[in-house]
């Protein structure tokens, strides 16, 4: 700046190249003939040639630059429209001019310092309730850690015992079967079944507290996909046929072998299995099948029964739901079946859905990606 | 009594006149006697909440409140909706389950929370993703969530065509849901836009929606 410059053009200099003002001139046609740098920042360089009300939000579409100019000096609060930005409401002074109008607008240093205060203020009380989140989740992780510690002990330490019980029970009936008449005989079997239903119970619950506790672990090895639908059959089968129901196999995937832990991968095949012949008609069919979605591995278990509802298929998979159809034979489970299959074929990176309608039986599918390893055909 | 008669005019006007001076203090302590006494959650949300911001919004487009103390109005506003939310997921859940967004460069995301916060009313399971959200991340959201709807937020007319392309996205996606379209940006028109999309609907109010979810639950 030169060192003779008078206040004025020091002024002027300083509005024009750097005050955080919006100068905008317009012509008397109402057109912005000259804008300093701060109003082509904000507004871009596109501002010349525009109309006040094209500058503005103007959603009246009644914003006359004359009429506000000859109004007077009183501040008249407008909202610009900032490209690629948030709306900003500068205070205007119209000045008229002997050919056009010149605008003034700056932001209420009031009004930011509000707005600062107001930002302070919501800040410290989301760290306040971020902190307090943080804190009733550690609890809460706690809490299911100590539950799942309990139940793991309370089944393990169950299981014992309940086990002596089973196989002394059968014991006694296969020694004095002799002895029994058909009364005792009969009171002696529900004593087994009951029994039998308690172990399985307490296996749910071990299987929960392993998993939940992250202790699950895969063994993953190589295994024929047909023998894992073989297995699984053949496990189901004595169960299936007091209902005179047939377990039919389909593999599309031939001697295909898959990268899986057997045993669990197993589990999930019984358990989908064992629950298609609950929700079974007596001498009805069920599919268990393997084949590709989309290049992946799937496996699918379809019954004929009633079918799921939907408000039950979405929460299919998580504890103690249980289709809300009637099992047709008496239903023992305690909803932690599927659970545990979701859990398993999780931990293999798949996904286990359900596919439903009333009336039209269902399909349950497990999709395990990238475990597929197709047995190259021997070379010539 | 009935809720209406709980959100009295001369409530409404001091929570609006709280809201106008940012005074959230002042919102909180007239938000929280009305949650006490159990009012309907639909209710808080149309008579105060709704009602409040369409009168800020008016008086903005008037140019009689800076966008300031819009902005402010609308983070009280957020943080009184809060107050609701023991209540609110404690609802029973239906089973079934919605996402709802705000699309890309749409920072206005008030409408789109009280619309997930009302899929939650009628026990839906909904996520939120926000104002502002890119298309990929929002596919990536639907194709990872799977949702039986997604709804999409608008506030500003000049949102409109990035709401058409982010609906024709979702069009093209493997995942198939239905989808709601709405906000203030209709108030001048845009639905027709929608109207030959398939599984699309617009919907302008909460009793719409309610219908909507009513006849979607009945079997869609």
């Amino acid at each position: 700046m030169d060192a003779k410059a008078t206040l004025a053009e020091v002024s002027r200099e300083y509005l024009w190249q750097q005050a955080p003002i919006v100068v905008l001139c317009f012509d008397d046609q109402g057109t912005v003939g000259e804008a300093n740098v701060y109003a082509k920042t904000l507004l871009g360089e596109a501002v010349m040639g525009k109309r006040l009300n094209e500058v503005t939000l103007d959603f009246a579409g009644n914003t006359d630059l004359f009429e506000l100019a000859d109004r007077g000096a009183m501040p008249v609060m407008l909202s610009l429209g900032v490209p690629g930005g948030e709306p900003q409401t500068l205070y205007f002074t119209f000045v008229r001019q002997v050919s056009g109008v010149i605008a003034l607008g700056s932001a209420d240093p009031a009004e930011q310092g509000r707005l600062q205060q107001h930002v302070l203020a919501l800040n410290g009380d989301l760290s306040n309730l971020t902190r307090e989140l943080h804190k009733r989740n550690a609890e809460l992780l706690e809490m299911g850690r100590l539950k799942d510690q309990f139940l793991g002990m309370a089944a393990h330490d169950l299981r014992k015992p309940l086990g002596l019980i089973l196989t002394t029970s059968e014991l006694v009936l296969m020694e004095c079967d002799a002895l029994f008449d058909e009364e005792q005989r009969g009171l002696m079997q529900r004593m087994i079944n009951a029994s039998q239903h308690m172990a399985e119970v307490i296996d749910s619950f071990l299987n929960i507290s392993v998993i939940e506790s992250g202790r699950l672990e895969l063994s993953v090895a190589n295994v024929a996909v047909s023998d894992l639908l073989k297995q699984a059959q053949h496990m189901v089968a004595p169960y299936a046929k007091r209902k005179n129901i047939r377990i039919k196999l389909e593999n599309a995937l031939g001697d295909a072998v898959a990268s899986v832990d057997a045993t669990k991968i197993h589990q999930v095949l019984i358990n989908l299995l064992s629950n298609a012949v609950d929700h079974s008609a007596v001498d009805s069919e069920i599919l268990a099948a393997a084949g590709l979605i989309d290049h992946d591995l799937v496996f699918w278990v379809k019954n004929e029964g009633a079918g799921i509802v939907p408000e039950v298929r979405a929460r299919l998979f998580t504890p103690f739901v249980k289709a809300a159809t009637v099992s047709i034979t008496r239903d023992r489970s305690v909803g932690l079946g599927l659970v545990i299959a979701r859990k398993i074929v999780e931990a293999h990176g798949g996904r286990i859905y359900a596919e439903s309608e009333p009336g039209r039986g269902a399909t349950f599918f497990f999709v395990l990606p990238g475990r597929l390893n197709v047995k190259l055909a021997p070379l010539d | 009594m009935a809720d209406q008669a709980l959100i009295s005019e001369e409530i409404y006007q001091n929570y609006l006149s709280s809201l106008l001076v940012g005074d959230r203090a002042a919102c909180r302590n007239i938000a929280l006697p009305l949650l006490e006494h159990d009012i309907q959650l639909l209710t808080l949300y149309t008579d105060l909440f709704q009602r409040s911001m369409y009168e800020i919004g008016e008086r903005w487009e008037r140019n009689q409140i800076s966008v300031v103390t819009e902005h402010i109005a609308t983070s009280i506003t957020e943080s009184v909706m809060a107050l609701v939310y023991p209540r609110l997921f404690a609802h029973p859940k239906t089973g079934k389950s919605a996402i709802v967004s705000c699309v890309v460069n749409e920072h206005h995301q008030i409408g789109g929370r009280m619309v997930a916060d009302y899929f939650e009313m009628q026990g839906w399971d909904s996520q939120f993703a926000g104002a502002n959200q890119p298309i990929a991340d929002l596919l990536r959201f639907v194709r990872e969530r799977q949702p039986d709807v997604v709804a999409l937020s608008a506030a500003i007319n000049m949102s409109l065509p990035k709401l058409v392309e982010t609906v024709e996205a979702i069009l093209d996606c493997s995942v198939k849901p239905q989808i709601i379209v709405g906000g203030q940006a209709f108030r001048w028109g845009g639905a027709t836009l929608f109207q030959k999309l398939p599984r699309v609907t617009h919907l302008s109010t909460f009793t719409e929606m309610q219908g909507y979810l009513k006849e979607f639950q009945g079997g869609r």
